[in-house]
């Protein structure tokens, strides 16, 4: 068997979690800096955050992921972070430049603690 | 033509390609459609997919329109469809590895068949090691400096930009390193990683390999600009110097140090803030040994006949065909000197015949240097004029059939060199390693030119063949199997005659070979050390009977005298046994 295969679920599930929601939620966002944000990022942005994947935000991706994990309190983190997200929906589609840039902090502090449990996770072997 | 670099992206989704195209637009874009770019201002642009790869297939799609692609951004995840994935990459799975599996390291898939199908295509794995830990990957990258991975600059525009340049400049650097026959072969892909790590440190290097593998030149043009260092690059040649010399070159000498001692500067010193390359270590005496030890442990000189010492910056390189561990072994070599240079990271050239699978890269190099300047590129000039060629010359070597309908084909005169005469090169034993090789391409692109040159020339006035088979100059089977079999390999035996007979022999069967060269001197040089080496071979050795052939008068003086002019012509007793 590979390792792979002998991995804990709940480690794999982790790191698919890192992979679909940390890593690609911040896409745009590690391109929205203090500066003025491009026009054409604003389209991008929104996509990353509210249109993941198959019409659904990242939220929805991630309460998928999360209903078959256990209780972290990363997971709690990062839920109320892509809640804050969601409620910036209307000023991101709208290129409002402080929403997008609320919204790309939130997404690049997601990827960091997603990607930081996985790796706890995956250094934590099998689980119970 | 743009010269812009082209990229190809390979990824599922669109996104990637959007963020690219939005703030990445100082390059093109290697795509699958046949409208001109760039992409954003196309207006079929709107939900085109036609603008990146989404899978293997459509990567060699891309890659046959966009041959002259510059780096490829590749990601590992792939969803698509399981008619579209590629077999896992990783070893056979027994039961078949998941589905999901495979889509999630997709991009591993395709970084090993590209690996096969374009070599040298640099690839800019958009994830981290990191990250594919966490997919339990089980990937590690090995040697290949030409795949990067991208990490946190991924996604990041400017930071991703960065990296493409670095990796651009990196390329054309390796390409233009001196000239320095790197071929394709993994032994030489990490042995130039390796050397070009160790150049940035401040240890010793000790270069190892067999004559003619290219440790000099490998020194001179790719470990000392490696380094940075602004100090010059002194090469030294300790088989070359008389043994009572040595210590002189290498450290300098105070004036009255010795009988007749001048004020000399030393190598070490010379090279201070450079490098110095100690060619031949293995020749180096015992006694001067300790000393060369005691200057790379303290980093100070001391000229001979002075008490003070002075610090030196001189990043030291030895190189040797010898086997240093049994030269220890034997008591010939110091062990601590020994150990002072580094062994546990020595590089090794590999010899030819373990890397024949680049004997074409070489040769086209060797081809192009030949005709890079100097007479010989005279020499092309001139036949180019005497067909009635246009343009400047340029000189290519293809094996089998010339391309007759490539566009680039009026640019050059391709030399052709049947496949039979290609096979008998892959089975020659090249004892005398790329060295040899490069003479071989010389003498072949020379003689075969000349050749052609006599031909056009009687035939100016008559009446003209055409251009495209004036630019086609085939090279004979025979003329490759003479050059092989003239070669060092086919060298004859040592005689056992008697030193006293030989004269009149060794006079007779002298058969040089004129290799041209910049300058007279060189080609001079050039044959005064093939008559050395046959004397010494004829003579097994005695410098006393080779100085018989050779010189009139002192016996035991005229050895000496021969002994020298031996050492300065660069060859080596060792060499020639």
């Amino acid at each position: 068997m590979s390792r792979a295969d002998q991995a804990a679920p709940d480690a794999r599930a982790y790191a698919r979690l890192a992979h679909d929601v940390g890593k690609y939620v911040a896409r745009i966002a590690h391109n929205i800096g203090s500066g003025p944000i491009p026009v054409a990022l604003a389209g991008l942005l929104a996509g990353d955050l509210y249109d993941l994947g198959a019409g659904r935000s990242a939220s929805q991706v991630f309460a998928d992921y999360a209903a078959v994990l256990g209780e972290e309190p990363e997971l709690q983190a990062v839920a109320a972070r892509l809640e804050a997200v969601d409620a910036l929906e209307a000023g991101v589609r709208a290129g409002d430049q402080d929403s997008m840039r609320e919204a790309a902090a939130h997404a690049l502090a997601i990827e960091v603690e997603l990607r930081a449990l996985a790796a706890r996770k995956g250094q934590g072997g099998a689980e119970p | 033509m743009s010269q812009r670099p082209k990229l190809l992206v390979i990824d599922d989704g669109d996104r990637y390609i959007e963020l690219v195209h939005a703030l990445l637009r100082e390059y093109d874009y290697a795509t699958r459609c046949e409208l001109p770019g760039p992409c954003w201002t196309c207006p079929e642009q709107r939900g085109c997919k036609l603008t990146h790869a989404h899978h293997a297939a459509e990567a060699d799609d891309a890659l046959r329109r966009h041959p002259d692609t510059d780096v490829v951004l590749l990601d590992v995840a792939f969803d698509i469809a399981e008619a579209d994935l590629l077999p896992s990459s990783q070893p056979a799975h027994d039961p078949p590895e998941p589905l999901e599996r495979r889509r999630r390291l997709q991009g591993l898939a395709i970084l090993d068949r590209l690996r096969r199908s374009r070599t040298e295509l640099p690839v800019i794995l958009m994830t981290s090691l990191d990250d594919l830990a966490l997919e339990d990957a089980g990937f590690a990258p090995g040697a290949d400096e030409l795949l990067t991975l991208a990490g946190a600059d991924a996604f990041d525009a400017r930071a991703l930009g960065l990296l493409i340049e670095r990796i651009l400049a990196r390329r054309h650097e390796v390409a233009e390193a001196g000239g320095f026959a790197w071929g394709t072969a993994r032994a030489m892909t990490r042995l130039r990683q390796d050397a070009t790590t160790l150049a940035r440190t401040s240890l010793p290097i000790l270069l190892l390999g067999a004559t003619g593998t290219g440790k000099s030149a490998l020194a001179e043009h790719v470990i000392h600009p490696a380094t940075g260092r602004r100090g010059p690059f002194l090469p030294v040649d300790l088989s070359a110097l008389p043994e009572t010399l040595v210590a002189a070159e290498l450290f300098g000498t105070a004036r009255g140090a010795f009988s007749g001692a001048i004020e000399r500067t030393g190598l070490f010193a010379q090279a201070d803030g450079g490098t110095l390359l100690l060619d031949e270590i293995g020749n180096l005496p015992l006694d001067l040994q300790r000393m060369l030890l005691l200057t790379l442990q303290s980093g100070r000189v001391t000229r001979l006949g002075e008490a003070v010492s002075r610090t030196v910056d001189v990043k030291v390189i030895a190189a040797t065909n010898a086997d240093l561990e049994a030269e220890v072994r034997a008591g010939r070599f110091r062990a601590d000197l020994y150990a002072r240079l580094n062994p546990a990271a020595r590089l090794v050239l590999p010899p030819l015949t373990s890397r024949i699978g680049d004997l074409k890269t070489l040769i086209d190099g060797f081809v192009g240097r030949a005709f890079a300047v100097g007479p010989d590129r005279a020499l092309l000039g001139a036949y180019a004029e005497a067909a009635g060629l246009s343009g400047a010359p340029a000189a290519r070597l293809t094996v089998g059939e010339p391309a007759q309908d490539s566009k680039d084909s009026d640019e050059y005169v391709t030399f052709v060199l049947s496949s039979q005469s290609f096979k008998a090169l892959e089975a020659h034993s090249w004892p005398g390693n790329v060295r040899e090789l490069e003479l071989f391409v010389k003498n072949a692109v020379v003689f075969g030119l000349a050749d052609a040159l006599g031909a056009a020339e009687r035939g100016r006035g008559g009446s003209a063949g055409s251009a495209a088979a004036a630019r086609t100059i085939p090279i004979s089977s025979r003329l490759v199997g003479e050059l092989v079999a003239r070669s060092w390999a086919a060298a004859p035996a040592v005689s056992s005659a008697p030193a006293g007979e030989l004269a009149a022999e060794a006079r007779g069967d002298f058969v040089p070979s004129v290799v041209p060269g910049p300058g007279l001197r060189d080609v001079a040089r050039h044959l005064e050390r093939q008559l050395y080496e046959h004397l010494f071979r004829k003579t097994g050795g005695d410098f006393a009977a080779m100085a018989g052939v050779l010189l009139t008068g002192d016996p035991a003086a005229n050895a000496r005298k021969v002994r020298l002019r031996f050492n300065q012509l660069g060859l080596k007793v060792r060499d020639l046994r």
